[in-house]
């Protein structure tokens, strides 16, 4: 008896102390581990939240080269990790650096499948023949004008036409484009690897990826598909495979050359820019088939990047929002619906497709609170939800620049195009981006790739809160106070991306949701936190849609503001917020989501600092003067047009546009459905 | 005749004296004193500014003198593979046929229903080899190819590993780690600075671990625990000031109250591991690779610049000049 004793001791004392320690050679993860690697050192049980930018573009892509960006994805892994690169300046003179106040934990290097290969000919091999052909000559080109020509070319060759078979470039008669195209998706899984730390250390994990660019009459389409190990496609599959406005057929190729050809490959797509899609990224699918690919492949949605955000929309001016009431809604948003708003030089718009969309005329489901609402509705129709998205950020950065978000350290993500002041003057209605942000137990990718699957993932929208939530039918309602609530909460609940259990009991959920400010970095210190929100969506008897948002925790009346000189804070906020909220307005039968929305203080936008450096203060009474004197100055340099007007921008006049913003967190949402729901 | 006979009118004959002697001499000269004809590769500044202006294109600045050389080495170089591509008859690859059939089937060279052999010799024989630069291309890349496979070590001596390792110690030293706890205090005022102080008297007092210390203080929603993690890793999650700590501080007792974004934390530093080289065996296999990688890249530079001694490079008056 006494050995037994001993025995089950041993094991209990082995248990905790490996728990407490973080070994892992006894632990069996909640993930599956399909890869050679060190087992990490530092396991966390309770999960630890890992930073990352899984939408990043090199020199391999064409859009990125020819906007005189140099870098490879060996050096945009580099910078990742916070080390410098060298970036073009306005001039397309490659002499800016460019540095990460802190470096990321995970990236993707996701340069276009379409083009890749004859950007490699392009841009790589004056022995070939198709070097020298008149549109690579251009895409080469340092002279502004002839660069964006070649732009155009390659953006009406092969990603925003609509013929259902798309035509290739004359190069490839000239050359063999196939392998140039192995040759530079053979480039981009090296560098991953080559970055990638298989140690114990478990630094920085790198993923094999790409990005499939469909934009049909410029309704944006993308998709960022991520692998989740070094077992990948043969070639990345793009829109010459599949056709423009047949996204379902990347998903069945995905799955024949994929998940089905060899057990050891996993894929996701992650779309972005719902906002920029006309209202095509998210229709009803065609059938099961479609609903359930979708479900699979795509767990998450890019939330919020350069492009602006896809939250939801309330348009200042008109006093009413697309589908909603929520006036936070005016955040990150692009005037018009689709890509043409990139078309924008020397300060003009060059488009009449970039003029901007009223939001009468705004596509409902470019915005995935509806997307989210409709989905609901959808499960009440027909059994199954397929828009049951999580939520990440990324930058979308075309300067190789992954992680640069910091609205007080920004860039420009597209190269010489919005380098210098060319980024007030052209980009002015851009962001720096956000992050995706991932609750892992390791940093690696089996780790990371299983917290995207499950949706236990939050967006930011460039800075770095902690944010955690739950949701469960039993979560005591002093949970914030116990010693340890998270373990609690994993017991009790589920995490944010996850489904709250059926119930019988006609009790409402609970939620608990905690927010800890951006720690910052020396001489950056983050902004305190204003309030928390819950978002609520739900479909009523009717078959409506509807939403609510509750403020669950903070101040929203709590008077911080920023110095209209120096931008420093004004006031005060919260270092951190816990609450456990529950749905008092919950009702068994009708299915909802819920999702958490974290506010900061107020700030400056990269614009308000980058205006102020010039000597121009947007919140000054003396802009319009400043403004103009600095125009005169860049005129001097060699700026065409008027840099620094926009500077000036009255808030009051814009529907969207703000000098001071508040930066912002979304977790995944929590569903619930009654019993009799579907899936 | 008898063999003394014969001998004797060999040694006394001028004609066979003068025949012998013009034997030795001209195995002699061409054994020892014939040159054999040098090839001539000939670069023009046209293509010196070309690759230059790439170059720039590239690197963001114009080169020095050292690597405008190094750029007529690599013009030189693709040259002399070229050529010994074709000496090896690379020039018969399948790819490359196949790219002759295209060719003479898109420049029309034969008749529309032509076989393949008739297209190919019309190709072949309209100078495409030498002509078109997708086959050049080929020929110079098969070539290197060639050269760098064979060129590769097979095995890398263990000890060759170990002095790589420790002349490049730099690239694969583990930064410290350090295993930690804390008790939190929340805000930033004088009153939980007082807080954490009386608390911090407890814990010395009771000597209370982290696992119990833990109530002693407000609820902290990230980790309390932060197993084996670098500064950078700690600072994430509860600041710099927190981390440098880490760092620093005497190991399994409770430091004074420490500043961090959310407040203040008594810190308790359970175990920390200096920076430290890693096991040669988590890392061979880097180390193998790139030494791989030097040594058959240095071997061919030197059998390049052996070979390039057999060529007389030209180049066009006006780039050496500038040279």
């Amino acid at each position: 008896m006494s050995k037994i004793i001993y025995l089950l001791l041993a094991l209990t004392y082995t248990a905790l102390a490996n728990s407490f320690t973080g070994a892992t050679n006894d632990i069996d993860p909640p993930f599956t581990r399909t890869e050679q690697r060190q087992n990490c050192e530092n396991y966390s049980p309770l999960r630890r939240p890992l930073f990352g930018d899984l939408h990043v573009h090199t020199a391999y892509s064409f859009d990125s080269y020819v906007s005189s960006q140099r870098n490879t994805p060996w050096d945009a892994y580099r910078f990742a990790k916070g080390e410098a690169i060298t970036l073009s300046n306005e001039e397309g003179e490659q002499q800016l650096k460019a540095q990460l106040q802190r470096p990321l934990d995970f990236t993707a290097v996701t340069d276009h499948s379409e083009f890749l290969g004859q950007i490699n000919i392009c841009t790589t091999d004056s022995s070939k023949l198709g070097y020298w052909w008149p549109y690579c000559i251009a895409t080469r080109s340092d002279n502004f004008y002839i660069s964006l020509l070649a732009a155009d070319y390659w953006v009406n060759l092969g990603v925003a036409g609509t013929s259902k078979e798309k035509e290739r470039s004359f190069i490839c008669s000239i050359n063999d484009c196939e392998q140039a195209d192995r040759q530079f998706w053979q480039n981009i899984q090296q560098a991953a690897e080559d970055h990638y730390d298989r140690s114990s250390a478990c630094e920085f994990t790198t993923f094999v990826g790409y990005e499939y660019t469909d934009a049909p009459n410029f309704n944006n389409l993308h998709r960022n598909v991520i692998f989740r190990n070094e077992n990948v496609t043969e070639l990345p599959i793009s829109t010459y495979d599949t056709g423009t406005q047949n996204f379902p057929k990347l998903w069945r190729l995905l799955r024949e050359q994929c998940i089905d050809g060899d057990q050891s490959c996993d894929v996701m797509s992650i779309p972005h820019n719902p906002n920029l899609s006309g209202g095509l990224m998210f229709p009803d699918p065609a059938n099961k088939e479609e609903a359930e690919n979708r479900l699979f492949f795509e767990p998450v949605v890019e939330l919020t990047q350069h492009k602006a955000a896809s939250e939801c929309r309330f348009d200042r001016l008109a006093g009413r929002g697309v589908g909603t009431e929520d006036e936070l809604c005016d955040f990150e948003q692009a005037v018009a619906d689709n890509l043409s708003m990139l078309g924008t030089v020397f300060g003009e718009v060059m488009t009449d497709d970039a003029a901007p969309v009223s939001v009468d005329q705004f596509g409902r489901r470019n915005m995935m609170r509806n997307v989210l609402k409709d989905g609901l509705k959808l499960q009440k129709e027909t059994g199954i939800n397929p828009f049951k998205s999580g939520f990440i950020g990324s930058t979308d950065t075309h300067s190789a620049a992954p992680g640069s978000a910091e609205e007080d350290n920004y860039v420009g993500h597209l190269g010489r195009r919005d380098a210098g002041y060319r980024n007030i003057q052209d980009h002015f209605f851009d962001n720096p981006g956000g992050h995706a942000v991932v609750w892992a137990e390791e940093n690696s990718r089996d780790s990371i790739f299983a917290a995207i699957r499950r949706k236990e993932t939050y967006a930011t929208s460039g800075t770095r809160p902690v944010v955690r939530f739950f949701g469960g039918w039993d979560l005591p309602e002093n949970l914030c106070s116990s010693e340890n609530p998270i373990e609690q909460a994993y017991q009790k609940g589920v995490p944010m991306g996850g489904d709250l259990p059926s119930s019988s009991a006609n009790k409402p959920p609970a939620f608990l949701v905690s927010a800890m400010k951006d720690p910052g970095s020396p001489g950056h210190p983050g902004t305190d936190l204003q309030r928390i929100q819950i978002i609520k969506g739900w479909v009523d008897a009717g078959g409506n849609t509807l939403e609510k948002v509750f403020d669950v925790a903070g101040n929203p009346d709590n008077g911080a503001s920023v110095d209209a000189n120096s931008c420093a804070p004004v006031g005060s906020g919260y270092t951190n917020l816990c609450t456990v909220w529950k749905d008092q307005e919950f009702k068994g039968e009708e299915n909802a989501f819920y999702y958490v929305r974290v506010l900061e203080n107020p700030s400056c936008r990269w614009t308000t600092l980058q205006c102020q450096a010039a000597g121009v203060n947007p919140l000054s009474d003396q802009c319009e003067t400043q403004a103009t004197r600095a125009n005169e100055l860049a005129d001097q340099k060699g700026a065409i047009g008027n840099v620094y007007d926009k500077c000036c921008l009255d808030p009051e006049e814009q529907p969207f546009y703000s000098p001071i913003i508040q930066e912002r967190a979304w977790t995944s949402p929590i569903w619930y459905q009654p019993v009799t729901s579907g899936k | 005749m008898s063999k003394l006979k014969l001998l004797s009118r060999l040694r006394s004959s001028p004609t066979l004296h003068f025949l012998f002697i013009g034997a030795l001499l001209h195995l002699g000269y061409s054994q020892w004193f014939y040159e054999k004809p040098v090839e001539i590769i000939q670069i023009s500044s046209a293509e010196i500014a070309e690759a230059t202006t790439q170059w720039a294109k590239t690197t963001g600045r114009l080169p020095d003198a050292s690597q405008q050389q190094r750029i007529i080495e690599q013009l030189s170089n693709t040259e002399i593979l070229y050529r010994q591509a074709l000496a090896n008859n690379y020039d018969l690859l399948p790819v490359v046929r196949r790219r002759l059939l295209n060719l003479a089937e898109f420049l029309e060279l034969a008749p529309e229903d032509a076989d393949d052999e008739t297209r190919y010799r019309a190709a072949t024989e309209a100078g495409l080899v030498q002509r078109d630069g997708m086959i050049r291309q080929y020929l110079v890349s098969a070539m290197r190819e060639q050269y760098l496979n064979a060129l590769a070590p097979q095995n890398i001596p263990e000890e060759d590993i170990k002095n790589y390792f420790q002349e490049n110690m730099d690239l694969y030293m583990r930064p410290a780690k350090a295993k930690i706890s804390h008790v939190y205090f929340g805000g930033l005022d004088q009153a939980s600075y007082q807080r954490a102080t009386t608390a911090r008297e407890t814990l010395q007092t009771e000597n209370l671990k982290p696992e119990t210390a833990i109530e002693k203080g407000d609820p902290f929603y990230g980790s309390y625990h932060l197993s084996n993690q670098i500064e950078r890793q700690i600072a994430a999650q509860l600041g710099g000031n927190v981390a440098r700590a880490a760092l620093k501080l005497p190991l399994q007792s409770w430091s004074q109250p420490i500043e961090s974004p959310y407040g203040y934390h008594l810190i308790w530093i359970e175990k920390r591991s200096e920076a430290s080289e890693p096991p040669l065996v988590e890392v061979k296999a880097d180390i193998t690779s790139r030494i791989r990688r030097e040594k058959r890249d240095a071997a061919f530079e030197k059998l390049m610049a052996n070979i390039r001694g057999n060529y007389q490079i030209d180049l066009e008056r006006k780039a050496a000049d500038q040279i």
